[in-house]
């Protein structure tokens, strides 16, 4: 097996990966589809080498519109591949005991051997895939919902008005959750925000809510009045 | 008579409907992929083969097929699976593939007292399962065995 040179403090966090189906199975699987439950992002496990003690799987994000190509034979397993939409690759080594795959570490890779890029003539074959129904679901599902997610990427920020320490929060909004927080994408002051992910922002006392541009627009008047008085 | 007792019946027990109703005793010629010369080792179950260890994620791949050997209705087909899964490995993989499973065929002649299989299946090249029963010695039962590749290092397909 390669000795791969790799970061042992980025990890990859697998514990909320819900395994969707096998895009190629025999004898146990090959390619795995996984998506993450917070996010909604679809990542591979893909198997890609093996010792006398391990099993070693690249775990990779891939896009549910790349996908969709690969599984209708539009696209090889190397396309699918270098198509990622995060360059990062990452790898673990599950050993004979077989434990659910979140009980060992995931590592990032920071150099890919050259042999573990899948093939160029590989394509995806019906015939060996499991679950193929609920993967198609999945991928289909994410796809929609990437779709409404840039619709509707406007970045809103909150602005917590009743305890001073805390201040403001971005977060992006999704069409299907109108008024709601779906999730913080950056703080400025992270104290307690994380409870009101979800909630319905007219449920939530004591903050008010606008557009980032109008809040922007709001902060340049603001300077503005403010230099005027001095004028 | 021989008892008719399942080999590995320790860890079949553990599963409901293991094997199925589906698997029944058979009488026919049967293919398997194996090293030359063929020994007990190329009889081992994939789930039972702990170096290297069996392909798993999670609980849903402890199945019980894994406690089976697989097998081939035909000589062909048993070739034409090997290839498709040789080419879908990557080339240190194909390396490793012959490593695990052989690069040759064994033709067998399965009776009724040898064990049990399931139908073979049309859609993967007529792939069956079969589990022995617990005195069966399959590598006695070899009548030939056909060379996977040719010299030339390409598939014996003719």
């Amino acid at each position: 097996m390669e000795n791969l040179t790799f970061n042992s403090n980025k990890l990859l966090d697998t514990n909320n990966f819900v395994r969707v189906g096998d895009l190629s199975y025999f004898e146990g699987p090959l390619l795995s589809l996984f998506e993450e439950l917070n996010s909604g992002r679809l990542y591979l496990f893909d198997w890609v080498d093996r010792d006398d003690k391990f099993n070693r799987w690249l775990i990779y994000r891939v896009s549910p519109k790349i996908l969709l190509q690969f599984i209708n034979c539009k696209i090889s397993h190397l396309e699918l591949f270098e198509n990622r939409p995060d360059k990062e690759i990452y790898f673990t080594d599950i050993d004979s005991r077989n434990k659910l795959f979140s009980n060992y570490d995931s590592h990032e890779i920071e150099i890919l051997p050259q042999n573990y890029c899948p093939n160029s003539d590989n394509f995806f074959d019906l015939a060996d895939s499991k679950h193929f129904e609920k993967i198609k679901s999945v991928i289909i599902n994410s796809l929609s919902r990437q779709k409404s997610e840039n619709e509707y990427s406007i970045v809103y920020i909150v602005k917590v008005l009743k305890h001073s320490e805390v201040k403001s929060a971005y977060f992006n909004r999704i069409k299907n959750k109108v008024n709601a927080i779906s999730y913080p994408v950056r703080h400025i002051k992270n104290i307690n925000i994380h409870v009101f992910s979800n909630l319905a922002l007219n449920n939530i006392k004591g903050i008010s809510f606008n557009s980032y541009s109008t809040r922007k627009k709001q902060e340049l008047q603001n300077k503005k009045q403010y230099a005027n008085q001095y004028n | 008579m021989t008892e008719k007792k399942l080999k590995y019946l320790q860890y079949l027990e553990k599963f409901t409907d293991c094997p199925s109703t589906d698997f029944k005793e058979v009488d026919k010629d049967a293919y398997r992929w194996t090293r030359k010369p063929v020994t007990s080792d190329d009889f081992i179950p994939i789930n039972i083969i702990n170096e290297p260890p069996p392909r798993m994620l999670d609980d849903t791949d402890k199945m019980c097929t894994g406690y089976g050997l697989s097998m081939f209705d035909s000589l062909i087909n048993s070739i034409n699976k090997y290839q498709k899964e040789y080419k879908i490995r990557r080339q240190h993989q194909r390396e490793q593939f012959i490593q695990d499973k052989g690069s040759y065929i064994a033709l067998l002649n399965l009776s009724k007292n040898d064990g049990i299989a399931d139908k073979p299946n049309k859609d993967n090249f007529g792939h069956f399962t079969f589990h022995e029963y617990y005195h069966t010695r399959l590598e006695n039962k070899v009548l030939n065995l056909y060379n996977i590749f040719l010299e030339n290092g390409e598939f014996n397909i003719q």
